[in-house]
């Protein structure tokens, strides 16, 4: 029985049943890792099955999942993907892998990403790059690489990946799997290691949009120990997946749509919207003209704050020494540090506060007219290994159609939408909403799936 | 921004890298100010929006004021101090090299 | 001829005596603990970790910016000043650059009856502290103290001498002691003053071109001799047509001098940004006029100065009894106790004497002392009869005193008083002896 291809909610239900039992899941996932990531190289540092501690009525129950390895976990080796954390053993556990543990899941594996958060393939992870599962000539996406790899190749469930530019998303749409950007806030950062503390998120990536569901409804939710969660109480997104909204208005960013799209990507897109008009949607085309500048605000203020979170690595405490930064960490740091140095703050750091304010501001008139966005996740799908490696600028307008949300603050949900023609690679496409609507997202895409009859199944054979 | 369309020189890049502590060689030091160039040059394009009568935002979302109750009881001390460099014995310290201070 | 004119800011930190840290929930007690035993993710700059400002910590600096008459800011925020320092364990400090919480108020000195200009209240977190390690190259690191809150207070460089600085530091700590918000104690580093001192030419339009910091102050005393040294030692480069460096200057307390501090100038290239983790702090109308009522329903210097001084006591004791709060809250209570004559016929400077010169101690109970002041300051009734009797003894004992006495000998007396004394193991008042023996031997 291919365990790996089941829903959470089967699997569940087979452990419930007592068709099997947590340690036989375990194993199951063991042994899948120990045979695809040689190759993929998706995770980092494996753990073993935990003590129990959750009954068998938690919502996870026996669900092994993995974590991208910017996720504290005490006691288990947390690298950020990079070599100056090489051999950190964390003191304390991440709000959100704590969440999971008293849900009852239980954690397989870390997974590799770029290092730092820095990135777009995970081919700045100080570990090698992960393999896409589609074809290892290509890139798994990033920063959240190794999570979308793990999940889709069936080493773990779920994932947890984080999102501050496109990091879950891109690898999602890459890999063909269920990536979901959160509202700001929505979920806790307490033990997730800071890239950019205003853009990031703690996400879910699953292999259909129920199980995305059922994660989000564990992580999400107001943390004592982080002031920029939210106050409200969180839906329970796995009870209103089944919702449908009438009348339901999508908004078509016609900036997402210019000639740089991919022929595959935009054959795939089509192919979705005109699916989405059977299910009775109506499609409205909309403009997001600052969408260009977006990239330009992300590289000050990211860079910014990551110059800034990155100042507490001074190997006294723990970790290696600063010289163990790596190419792309060096490059955002001095960025970030041109961006808030003296006589040049006003110009650069303030200038793109001020045009994040305007694109946020877009979004908001956009969603009066609309009730959704709907885009490509990217331009292309995933692109070589190596392609893009010596040019810098080029890697990062691959977050082209990411970015904005970050800036914006507001929650994006991709979705596989099949394979390339020409490449047999996976594309996805985003959802876009207002700020706190997961729960009319996931619908959305629900209605998606199960319009298709569920996502492809990966059943490829790894070398 | 008022200012000509800013280009980082060597020496700024070695400014830079102190205020970072971070080592660059001669060869680091070039790519990287051709790179940042680059970057910078291509973020000029924000100077196309007119922005003067814009408030700056460092977050798109409101935030009520979250503060912390003066209680020890929700502490989140550590009883051990386990995988951090720490001085053996019965008192746990941190140590730095003395010239590592300045 | 030109003369030079003082030109002092001071700028002086005060831990707060608060349950916790300003950005974690940990101690701030840390005086007596164990090394590193008072820290968390968050005051150790771990990986991954995030700070909650401590609400008191605000209100308290609030406190302080109302007594010193500021503008409170309705909505501040926190900000990163980046540097590195072992010490300082995220590699920057959580402070306030851009929207201190209080601003431009002023303070009037009981003494001088100068006032002062504040220009700045913030709170910021304290760093952990560095000691001598084992051997010469290393040093040691202790973060319980990392993230401890600091009140950061501001003058205006308005203050023109070093008796001056003196006076306003001890007005500051009695104000934070009374807001009960600080011990503000020099010596034990809860409270930290860092002058700026530069001189004006009278030929100068403007302000000086330079300033200098000296830091290794801790005590009052010392603040005054750092001062003055510097005043002295910058006159005499003026004098000689240069201009004193910009820098910091480290007082040495063995010489009574400041030097310049042995490490390079960094760039001080701080690089503020806002701290994205901490919302704004905003404050409602409600809540400051609610904050203003409690400042005026608090005690404070001044008003104990005034309290005092209604008493009618002396003025030096009246400025000694502001200064020690505890010991005036101590008079106080004793004054409750006091009938409404003796609140008038001079009782209460007597119990300020017992007091102050430690007659009687404080540490009895208010009743106590009352009751032994009342039995000291009672004219003392001397037994006549048992008086006549000693006398008549010393009289029988001392026959040749007496007769010389008698005979013109006036201090032959004397002999005959300390008899007396001494037989009744002095029993009786000196002079009450004098008269009634005298009267004796008429």
């Amino acid at each position: 029985m291919k365990l790996h291809h089941l829903s959470i909610a089967q699997l569940r239900a087979m452990l419930t049943e007592k068709q099997i039992s947590k340690g036989e899941v375990f194993d199951y996932f063991k042994k899948r890792i120990q045979k695809l990531n040689p190759t993929l190289n998706a995770i980092l540092t494996e753990t073993n099955e935990s003590v129990e501690t959750a009954d068998v009525t938690s919502p996870l129950y026996g669900i092994p999942f993995s974590m991208k390895d910017t996720y504290l976990t005490k006691g288990i080796r947390t690298t950020a993907g990079s070599r100056l954390l090489k051999d950190y053993i964390p003191q304390y556990d991440a709000t959100a892998y704590a969440k999971l543990k008293n849900s009852g899941a239980m954690l397989i594996g870390k997974t590799n990403c770029d290092a730092w958060g820095h990135g777009s393939s995970t081919e700045n992870s100080d570990f090698g790059p992960v393999k896409n599962p589609w074809n290892t000539d290509y890139v798994a996406g990033g920063s959240s690489g190794g999570s979308a790899a793990s999940v889709i190749s069936g080493m773990s469930m779920f994932d947890i990946g984080e999102d501050t530019g496109g990091s879950i998303r891109l690898p999602s749409s890459f890999c063909s799997t269920v990536g979901l950007k959160v509202s700001y806030g929505l979920t806790s950062r307490y033990g997730c290691i800071a890239y950019a503390s205003s853009l990031d998120t703690v996400g879910p990536i699953g292999k259909s949009v129920e199980d995305v569901a059922i994660i989000l409804e564990v992580i999400s939710g107001n943390d004592p120990l982080d002031a920029t969660t939210i106050r409200k109480k969180t839906p329970q997104y796995s009870r209103s997946l089944r919702d449908e909204r009438k009348g339901l208005v999508i908004g078509l960013p016609k900036e997402y749509f210019k000639n740089s799209l991919t022929p595959s990507v935009a054959k795939r897109i089509e192919e979705t919207i005109q699916l989405y008009k059977k299910l009775g949607v109506t499609f409205k085309e909309v403009s997001l003209s600052l969408t260009d500048y977006a990239i330009a605000v992300y590289y000050l203020l990211a860079t910014s704050e990551t110059s800034s979170n990155l100042a507490r690595y001074d190997s006294i405490r723990f970790g290696g020494d600063r010289s163990e930064f790596g190419e792309e960490a060096k490059r955002r740091m001095m960025l970030g540090t041109f961006t808030l140095s003296a006589g040049y703050y006003d110009a650069y750091y303030i200038k793109a506060t001020k045009v994040r304010s305007l694109i946020k501001q877009e979004f908001d008139t956009v969603f009066k007219e609309v009730d959704m966005l709907l885009a490509p996740t990217s331009p292309t799908p995933a692109f070589k290994l190596g392609e893009k490696v010596n040019d810098p600028l080029q890697m990062y307008l691959s977050d082209i159609f990411t970015i904005p949300t970050n800036i914006a603050g507001i929650p994006a949900l991709s979705v596989p939408c099949g394979l390339s023609e020409d490449t047999k690679l996976p594309i996805g496409f985003q959802l876009l909403g207002p700020a706190l609507s997961e729960e009319l997202l996931l619908q959305t895409a629900f209605r998606y799936e199960n319009a298709i009859g569920g996502f492809l199944k990966f059943d490829k054979e790894i070398e | 921004m008022t200012h000509a369309h800013k280009q980082l020189s060597k020496k700024d890049i070695e400014y830079l890298a102190k205020l970072l502590k971070i080592t660059l060689t001669g060869n680091e030091i070039s790519k990287l100010q051709l790179q940042l160039n680059d970057i910078l040059t291509y973020v000029e394009k924000l100077n196309e929006i007119p922005t003067d009568a814009i408030q700056g935002t460092t977050h798109t979302v409101t935030f009520d004021t979250v503060l912390g109750a003066d209680d020890p009881k929700d502490a989140q001390c550590l009883k051990d101090l386990t995988g951090l460099r720490v001085t053996a014995g019965k008192n746990a310290y941190f140590s730095v090299s003395k010239m590592l201070k300045s | 001829m030109t003369t030079y004119t003082p030109i002092i800011g001071l700028e002086t930190h005060v831990e707060l005596a608060t349950k916790t840290k300003m950005f974690c929930r940990c101690p701030a007690e840390y005086f007596n603990a164990p090394p590193n035993t008072a820290v968390c993710p968050v005051c150790l700059g771990l990986p991954g970790a995030m700070p909650i400002a401590n609400a008191q910590a605000i209100e308290w600096t609030i406190f302080l910016g109302i007594a010193f008459n500021c503008t409170i800011t309705m909505r501040s925020f926190f900000e990163r000043k980046h540097y590195f320092y072992p010490d300082l364990p995220k590699g920057y400090q959580i402070s306030q650059y851009q929207s201190p919480l209080c601003e431009n108020g002023s303070v009037t000195l009981p003494v001088s009856k100068v006032t002062i200009p504040i220009r700045r209240i913030h709170l910021e977190e304290d760093t952990g502290k560095l000691l001598h390690g084992n051997n010469e190259n290393t040093s040691l690191i202790d973060f319980n103290r990392s993230g401890v809150p600091l009140v950061e207070v501001v003058t205006e460089p308005a203050i023109s001498d070093s008796r001056i600085a003196a006076e306003y530091l001890q007005t500051l700590q009695k104000y934070v002691q009374y807001l009960n918000i600080s011990d503000a104690d020099m010596e034990n580093g809860s409270m930290r003053c860092e002058p700026n001192i530069s001189l004006k030419s009278s030929s100068d339009k403007g302000l000086p071109g330079y300033k200098v910091e000296v830091k290794n102050i801790n005590s009052f005393r010392f603040v005054r001799k750092a001062i003055d040294f510097e005043l002295e030692r910058q006159a005499g480069i003026l004098r000689k047509g240069e201009i004193p460096a910009q820098e910091t200057r480290r007082y040495m307390e063995s010489t009574g001098s400041t030097a310049a501090m042995r490490q390079k100038e960094e760039a001080h290239d701080y690089r503020y940004m806002p701290e994205p983790d901490i919302p704004p702090v905003v404050i409602g109308e409600e809540q400051l006029q609610a904050l203003i009522k409690r400042v005026k329903n608090t005690e404070l210097p001044h008003t104990r100065l005034k309290t005092l001084t209604d008493l009618h006591i002396k003025q030096e004791d009246a400025l000694l009894l502001m200064d020690d709060k505890k010991l005036g809250d101590y008079l106080l209570g004793l004054v409750q106790l006091c009938t409404e004559v003796e609140k008038k016929n001079g009782f209460i400077q007597k119990l300020v004497n017992y007091l102050v010169n430690k007659k009687i101690s404080h540490t009895l109970s208010k009743h106590e002392f009352y009751a032994k002041a009342t039995a000291l300051s009672k004219p003392v009734e001397t037994d006549m009869a048992s008086l006549k009797n000693y006398i008549a003894s010393a009289i029988e004992n001392n026959k040749g005193a007496v007769s010389d006495y008698k005979s013109g000998s006036i201090n032959a007396i004397n002999a005959v008083v300390g008899s007396v004394m001494k037989e009744s193991k002095g029993s009786f008042q000196a002079k009450i002896v004098l008269d009634e023996l005298k009267k004796a031997l008429r």
